[in-house]
């Protein structure tokens, strides 16, 4: 195979590719700094997806409140990080694309082969997770699970590539390579400055959104999808009641709280009922999958003792239903950490006023360390499971 | 660019272990195609290869070969700078610019004005850039 000819044309040809960029260095650092970015947002992920859809055995507790807003909100943010790292990476390899002869060996087969999900795979995953929280959904499949099956396949083929890349790597990061990263081409930049602006360009997109989850920031946030001090009330919304379709349901005077399942005694509660029970107040996030979070004052009655109320003795799980009639959210489950922890609430106030309908009015379930698509709105039914 | 190859031990488990992740990715899409309607995911998929390595990169190559040579020398380095973290910042911000994700029955959603957020960021960046350059110009030889 070494014989076959190299062709002379385009991207083939010998030296297309003249930059000094194209460096085995400069891969090798960008790559050791995309597979820690990959790694992170790979982890956050899954335990994102767990929390949502736990499997046997995986109880996600209730404490510290605010560890979801910092799982998820690092999830989106090294994923913002990853683009000028991919788009560098991806541009200092791109002459491999076209290496002749193709093929060398058969370990090589198996390590270009691993090449197509991973390039597809990371491309994919920082599109669609932008285009996600621009709120754009271009495609036809359900976000959260399209995202979820490419970053198994994407972090298999980054297992695969690093494992064919380790020892070059390695020798990269320590071998002596002097005055190597300064070397430029015709006054353009040096592989030290390559890196430098691809960091910088990092930096640069992390201080204009990170305040979306880091209020501290929130003044720079100017690129970021949400605020965490716009919405109603002062934080963002979601969902909200005119798409939820409970402008009526919600208002409706007749509205009962229905507390059922494996009780002793079954509770069917008006809005004034709800109002003469215990209050308590609660300094609770909401953490949005999307990387927003805010900090919100909640005031409501306890979970845990509208349990009480019902006969029911020792944790259970319960189902929160809203008064939405579909919908992928309409529904969530307090595992029993959950149900049993005295700062979960159905909330009927926040930061000192009524709900407002976007924000679940009249009661809306509110409990440390939860996903916001899982802090169900216009509550209306609690199941003991 | 090629360099000494990985032990081969470390390469086969890596290979081993990431074609099985690679599987069970496979087998959940298949298995949730409900929800992840794969015919359409996998136009997504291929179709990011595809735009990226054949659409996005040549026209970076394009934009180097055509923009960044005709630039003279002291600037050239800071404008090269300026122009890959201005792309960088512009494709990221895209979706935003163009307010697909604005709804009229929720102002929090995309509530900046995320066109005078990207001037004056790239105004913060081309700023860099100029004093850069104005030094560079300085002490040219």
């Amino acid at each position: 195979m070494k014989s076959m000819p190299r062709p002379r044309r385009g991207p083939l040809k010998d030296g297309a590719f003249t930059s000094p960029l194209h460096s085995p260095r400069t891969a090798a650092l960008l790559g050791i700094a995309l597979g820690i970015t990959f790694t992170i947002c790979f982890l956050t992920g899954v335990l994102s997806h767990f929390i949502q859809q736990p499997p046997s055995g995986f109880t996600w507790p209730s404490r510290p409140a605010g560890l979801y807003r910092v799982t998820q909100g690092l999830h989106v943010a090294t994923g913002i990080i990853a683009i000028p790292l991919l788009l560098g990476k991806l541009w200092t390899v791109y002459p491999r694309l076209w290496q002749w002869p193709p093929i060398e060996s058969p370990t090589h087969l198996v390590e270009r082969v691993s090449l197509a999900p991973l390039v597809a795979g990371s491309v994919f995953l920082l599109f669609t997770g932008i285009a996600n929280i621009s709120l754009w959904y271009p495609w036809r499949f359900f976000f959260p699970a399209g995202h979820y099956w490419a970053s198994w396949i994407t972090i298999g083929a980054l297992i695969v590539h690093v494992g064919a890349k380790a020892t070059i790597v390695r020798t990269e990061l320590w071998g002596r390579d002097p005055a190597g990263l300064e070397v430029t081409l015709n006054g353009g930049l040096s592989r030290r400055g390559f890196i430098g602006v691809i960091a910088a360009t990092a930096g640069i997109l992390t201080l204009t959104t990170i305040g979306q989850t880091f209020s501290p920031l929130n003044r720079l946030a100017v690129l970021a999808p949400r605020r965490p001090d716009v919405g109603p009330q002062g934080f963002p919304v979601n969902k909200s009641a005119v798409s939820a379709n409970v402008l009526e349901s919600a208002r409706d005077p007749d509205y009962r709280l229905r507390v059922t399942g494996r009780v002793e005694r079954q509770l069917d509660l008006s809005l004034d009922e709800l109002r003469v029970l215990q209050q308590h107040r609660a300094t609770l996030p909401i953490s949005c999958v999307e990387g927003w979070s805010a900090t919100v004052d909640w005031e409501g009655i306890r979970v845990r003792q509208l349990l009480d109320l019902a006969g029911i003795a020792r944790p259970h799980s319960v189902r929160v239903e809203s008064l939405q009639s579909d919908g992928l959210y309409r529904v969530s489950v307090l595992n029993p950490i959950h149900a049993d922890d005295p700062d979960t609430l159905l909330a009927l106030r926040c930061n000192g006023e009524a709900l407002h309908i976007d924000h679940g009015f009249p009661l809306r379930l509110i409990g440390p360390n939860r996903p916001g698509v899982m802090q169900t709105k216009w509550v209306s039914e609690l199941t003991v499971l | 660019m090629n360099g000494p190859r990985s032990s081969r031990r470390v390469f086969w488990i890596c290979a081993v272990l990431g074609w099985l992740l690679i599987a069970y990715g496979v087998w959940g899409l298949f298995d949730n195609d409900t929800q992840t309607h794969p015919e359409q995911w996998i136009r997504w998929f291929v179709g990011s290869l595809v735009i990226h390595d054949f659409v996005i990169a040549p026209l970076t190559f394009a934009v180097g070969a055509l923009l960044v040579a005709r630039i003279p020398r002291p600037f050239r380095a800071p404008f090269q700078a300026g122009l890959i973290s201005s792309a960088v910042i512009v494709l990221t911000t895209w979706p935003l610019l163009r307010g697909h994700g604005l709804r009229s029955d929720n102002p929090s959603a995309l509530p900046n004005d995320y066109l005078t957020g990207l001037v004056m960021v790239l105004f913060a960046v081309w700023s860099v850039v100029a004093a850069v350059a104005l030094r560079a110009w300085k002490r040219r030889p």
